[in-house]
């Protein structure tokens, strides 16, 4: 069912860049203002380093399934200092653990969810022509590929790249070679890019909303870009604080984080002493926690847009589900601490965090609540993106559930720093975010190009990777049960209460592995569908958000006439009308 | 007659000359004997539970290295060198052999030794697991090396001349070595015997360094002439409080 | 492309695009320097001991440095008040006269810094200096910034003021409201940092 490209409705007409066709190929697609091209940037970019961080996990995955045993073709390819004969040294391994992190979460999953899916379809989603600031928008996106450049550059420094975490916890961080002073600097960038973006999105959906597009009219994806936009904005500056700090003690010779009498290979480091390495635990955490509903907010917009749209009903407790997001955004940068629960605060301390814990959890499960409800009675497609939602659902129930004990100070104990912890998080993150953001590709892709991708293709892709995650991360739970400790080159080896259940890091091993090989259908699919696809007009999913108003894809400039919203964004199936569904930008 | 007598005379002086150019070239040197004065502490044995693999390389408690007595007290693990006394100037070629310090049964042997300056040190994995060597110097380049269990042998150089650091491995925090780096050949490592040889030394007045990695350094004055052999004996004692 | 309330106000928000987004801009500094003041406050109650600011920095500089601010606020509200008026001439003297008690500004930190320096008082001497140098750093840090905005909006920006003079004086306005918090955040450090 398409609609003529012209929507019929009045309002102000749309002034188009007169100059847009005359500009060359670097304005027109590389140095963009238009936040089609800047967000299909961002996601190619983010997707490349999503790829880039999996390969880092992949390489670690050998060393943690048959500890010690050489790859020497390997290490013919990345030479002594890293893998001599072949063999892992364990500094390799902790830059190959902390640049995973550090690449996944803010070169990967951020840069699509909110610079890719946020730029490319917010301001579709809104009735706008682009955001507010379409040149910031282009800085932004330029500063963040510098922070990725000099991320991906600390790998070849003497030394190697950052290898005390994603984390640099202090003192380590600070003694360490120059790899972590570029992971510094950065983070520097990311930061400004990701502020930029910030500044841009709140601008963009307060003000350039369509006629009639209230705030309680949103698409609930548009709710969970404002509110991540907020997240960023306000928890990153204290990290940026931290990261000169720790820049200072690096080249400056400060103390900010180094106690006093520190020893170093048995020598008494020269320094000033009387700076404290819980200052940064709680400036990184400070942001940190804010960070992972950054991670996981834009991923459960997408699920709720392809929910609606594939059981053909409304969302079930969308005014909760608004209100809900909002209290988790305030409620987010008040439990950072529960990162920290083993670093000797008292137990009044412990007690207000652990309740602000809970307390958050609440919003949550209103949330994926809801979602699970608005299935119910629905006729429901499952199409790709409808599968990839739907599985995302129960996935992240495990991570989310799983995280209650962590919250939780006594039952913290025995699980801090273990693989329970990494395989909660990876729950929440992996089969939960990263699989919203491939449904939302599947989705959104007849948009940004006028196809479909392959839907055999996309079915192969989904059954693939959500086999074989379990197969990663359910194990790691026993393994971490067990008190195998996170962060160890040989995965538990040389500790004996380890010994019953080491064959779980072969089996986690072997299911990356084979992950892999069902992400090639995908990288496939992504690039044959975009001259092979099957051609689809404006509104393929017979969708009701304005985006779909639309041409697939959208010139410049994205409406002819200004759209206008008429009703709330998930009117399907109402009773009476003609269709099953009734868009928002139809009078 | 008179033909003899010439050939007697010129077999004098030639006698006279061999015999002092001899002396010339003969090398003196310097031994001795370092005991211990008193009675020896005794020390815990080397824990290495922390690495089980380790402990299943010895068959009894492995004997703590910075105490080796011989009978009588001699004390292994001395360095002893000439520290003043040698020419200026003059320069010593570094041996092409090099000095060869091996892990194994996870400690280092030898625990102590020399080294010239640009001699290769030469660092062998006999454990079949990962160690990593890490030089502590303060004059040199500090040197940090992980050795794989596929991975058995390395090697360095050092640049400089320095006093003794030490060496140890980040993943056994007890293993220890000691290493000093010298521009001359004028040095030896006691064994169990406590017996040092420094030879190969000009006629000369020498200062003679012992070192003991805990008990600190004993100096003595010696002068040799041609041909010397002079004995040189140490003692070192716990510190009085 | 024109993008809608770059210039005229939203009706249902009463705000122009810039508006918005220079106060969410200064939002997050307020954060950026809230962390550092944070971390003075923790660095300092878990010292041991903790010099009084005027017996190591200079308080009679530092005052003049806070006149010279507070002053060049004054001078920028007036740049931006003489746009409204219309008079560019005078936008260009006050504007010049702020950019020029920036720089008078940051003369007076170079002196103090070097002579630091010269007396052997470094970031790496003790916590005390680490802090000071570090937020008065960033502080500079942002001065410059702003300098370099106005100066942009004094020499080569000004030729929008012919073109649209709506768009030149809110520009200037949301110039000026960063300069003034930059200022505010100097009426912080001068107290924490050189009185107590």
């Amino acid at each position: 069912m398409s609609h003529p490209d012209a929507v019929a409705s009045p309002g102000p007409s749309v002034a188009h860049e007169v100059h847009h066709e005359a500009l060359g190929f670097w304005r027109r697609y590389v140095f963009s203002t238009d936040h089609k091209v800047i967000g299909i940037q961002y996601a190619i970019t983010g997707l490349l380093f999503l790829l880039f961080g999996f390969t880092l996990m992949m390489l670690m995955r050998w060393q943690l399934a048959y500890p010690g045993s050489a790859l020497p073709w390997l290490g013919k390819i990345l030479g002594d200092t890293r893998m001599p004969g072949g063999t892992m040294l364990p500094e390799f391994y902790n830059e190959l653990g902390a640049m995973h992190g550090t690449i996944m979460v803010f070169l990967g999953v951020v840069p699509l969810a909110v610079g890719g899916f946020g730029n490319f379809v917010v301001p579709l989603q809104i009735g706008a022509q682009d955001m507010a600031f379409p040149r910031l928008n282009m800085a932004s996106y330029w500063f963040f590929f510098l922070g990725g450049v000099t991320m991906l550059a600390s790998f070849l420094v003497p030394g190697g790249a950052a290898q005390s975490g994603w984390t640099s916890y202090a003192p380590l961080s600070v003694i360490a070679g120059t790899g972590q002073t570029m992971w510094l600097i950065g983070m520097i960038f990311l930061i400004t890019s990701s502020l930029l973006g910030a500044i841009n999105f709140i601008t963009t959906i307060i003000q350039l909303r369509a006629k009639g597009l209230t705030f309680m009219r949103f698409p609930f994806f548009v709710w969970t870009q404002f509110v991540t936009a907020f997240l960023l904005l306000m928890a990153f500056p204290p990290l940026e604080a931290a990261a000169v700090m720790q820049l200072m003690d690096r080249l400056a010779g400060t103390s900010f984080f180094l106690p006093s009498g520190l020893v170093v290979s048995g020598q008494v480091l020269n320094h000033a002493g009387g700076g404290n390495p819980l200052l940064w635990q709680h400036l990184f955490w400070f942001l940190a926690h804010p960070e992972v509903y950054v991670l996981i907010l834009p991923a459960m917009g997408i699920v709720a847009e392809i929910i609606a749209n594939n059981t053909r009903k409304p969302l079930w407790g969308y005014r909760s589900m608004v209100y809900s997001l909002v209290f988790l955004g305030f409620m987010s940068f008040i439990v950072w601490a529960h990162h920290m629960f083993m670093t000797g605060m008292g137990t009044a301390m412990a007690a207000f965090f652990q309740t602000t814990t809970m307390i958050i959890s609440i919003p949550s499960v209103v949330i994926l609540t809801a979602l699970i409800i608005s299935l119910w009675g629905g006729s429901i497609r499952f199409n790709t993106p409808m599968l990839f939602a739907l599985s995302f659902l129960p996935m992240f129930g495990i991570g989310g559930l799983t995280g209650l004990p962590l919250g939780l100070n006594v039952a913290d104990i025995p699980l801090h720093d273990t693989y329970y912890v990494i395989a909660h998080f990876h729950y929440v993150v992996a089969p939960g975010t990263i699989f919203a953001l491939f449904a939302g590709i599947y989705y959104w892709y007849p948009k940004a190009t006028g196809r479909k991708m392959n839907e055999t293709l996309g079915i192969i892709h989904w059954i693939g990777s959500l086999i074989c995650m379990n197969v990663v991360f359910m194990p790691m739970f026993l393994v971490g049960l067990a008190g195998v400790s996170r962060r160890l080159y040989d995965g538990g080896a040389g500790y004996a209460f380890a010994q019953p259940v080491l064959h779980l890091n072969a089996v986690s091993s072997w299911g990356a592995w084979i992950m892999a090989l069902f992400q090639i259908p995908f990288i496939f699919n992504f690039f044959w569908s975009i001259r092979k696809g099957e051609k689809t007009g404006q509104n393929p999913w017979q969708a009701t958000t304005l985006e779909w108003a639309a041409p697939s894809p959208p010139p410049h400039g994205n409406f002819a006439t200004a759209p206008e919203a008429y009703r709330g964004p998930y009117e399907y199936s109402v009773p009476g009308a003609a269709k099953d569904f009734s868009p928002q930008f139809e009078a | 007659m008179r033909g003899t007598a010439n050939g007697l005379w010129l077999a004098a002086v030639l006698v006279a000359v061999s015999g002092w150019s001899g002396a010339a070239a003969a090398p003196a040197s310097i031994t001795g004997t370092v005991t211990f004065d008193g009675k020896a502490p005794t020390l815990k044995p080397i824990a290495m539970d922390a690495e089980p693999v380790c402990a299943k390389k010895h068959s009894g408690p492995v004997p703590n290295e910075m105490l080796e007595l011989g009978n009588g007290n001699t004390m292994g693990n001395i360095l002893v060198w000439v520290s003043k006394g040698l020419p200026s100037g003059k320069t010593w070629p570094a041996p092409s052999t090099p000095v060869v310090i091996d892990q194994n049964g996870c400690l280092y042997k030898p625990h102590v030794m020399g080294i010239m300056v640009g001699q290769t040190y030469k660092i062998l994995n006999s454990d079949g697991i990962l160690h990593n060597i890490h030089t502590l110097p303060k004059v040199n380049a500090a040197f940090n090396k992980g050795m794989p269990a596929t991975v058995k042998e390395a090697t360095t150089v050092f640049a400089k001349p320095e006093d003794v650091f030490h060496v140890k491995c980040d993943v056994h925090p007890w293993m220890s070595a000691y290493v000093g780096v010298f521009t001359h050949p004028f040095f030896s490592v006691t064994a169990a015997d406590g017996k040092y040889t420094i030879s190969g030394l000009d006629p000369g007045t020498y200062e003679i360094t012992a070192w003991h990695e805990r008990l600190g350094t004993k100096t003595a004055t010696v002068t040799v002439g041609a041909s010397d052999k002079k004995t040189q004996d140490f003692k070192f004692a716990m510190p009085t409080k | 492309m024109d993008i809608p309330y770059t210039v005229e106000i939203r009706r249902d928000t009463g705000l122009t695009n810039g508006k918005i987004g220079i106060w969410l801009f200064l939002a997050s500094e307020v954060m950026l320097f809230g962390a550092l003041f944070a971390s003075y406050i923790l660095i300092r109650t878990g010292a041991a001991s903790w010099p009084r600011g005027d017996t190591i920095l200079n308080v009679p500089l530092a005052t003049i440095n806070t006149i010279v601010l507070i002053t060049s606020s004054v001078t920028m509200v007036m740049a931006w008040a003489s746009l409204k008026r219309g008079r560019f001439g005078t936008f260009r003297m006050y504007m010049g006269g702020t950019i020029l008690l920036g720089a008078v500004f940051l003369v007076i930190k170079f002196f103090e810094y070097s002579h630091k320096f010269e007396t052997g008082l470094f970031p790496s001497t003790n916590n005390f200096l680490a802090i000071y140098f570090t937020l008065t750093g960033l502080h500079g840090i942002h001065v410059m910034g702003g300098m370099a905005v106005n100066a942009y909006f004094w020499g080569p920006g000004a030729k929008q003021w012919k073109t649209n003079p709506e768009w030149f004086t809110n520009r200037v306005e949301h110039s000026g409201l960063f300069w003034h918090f930059v200022d505010l955040v100097w009426i912080f450090l001068f107290p924490t940092l050189y009185l107590l």
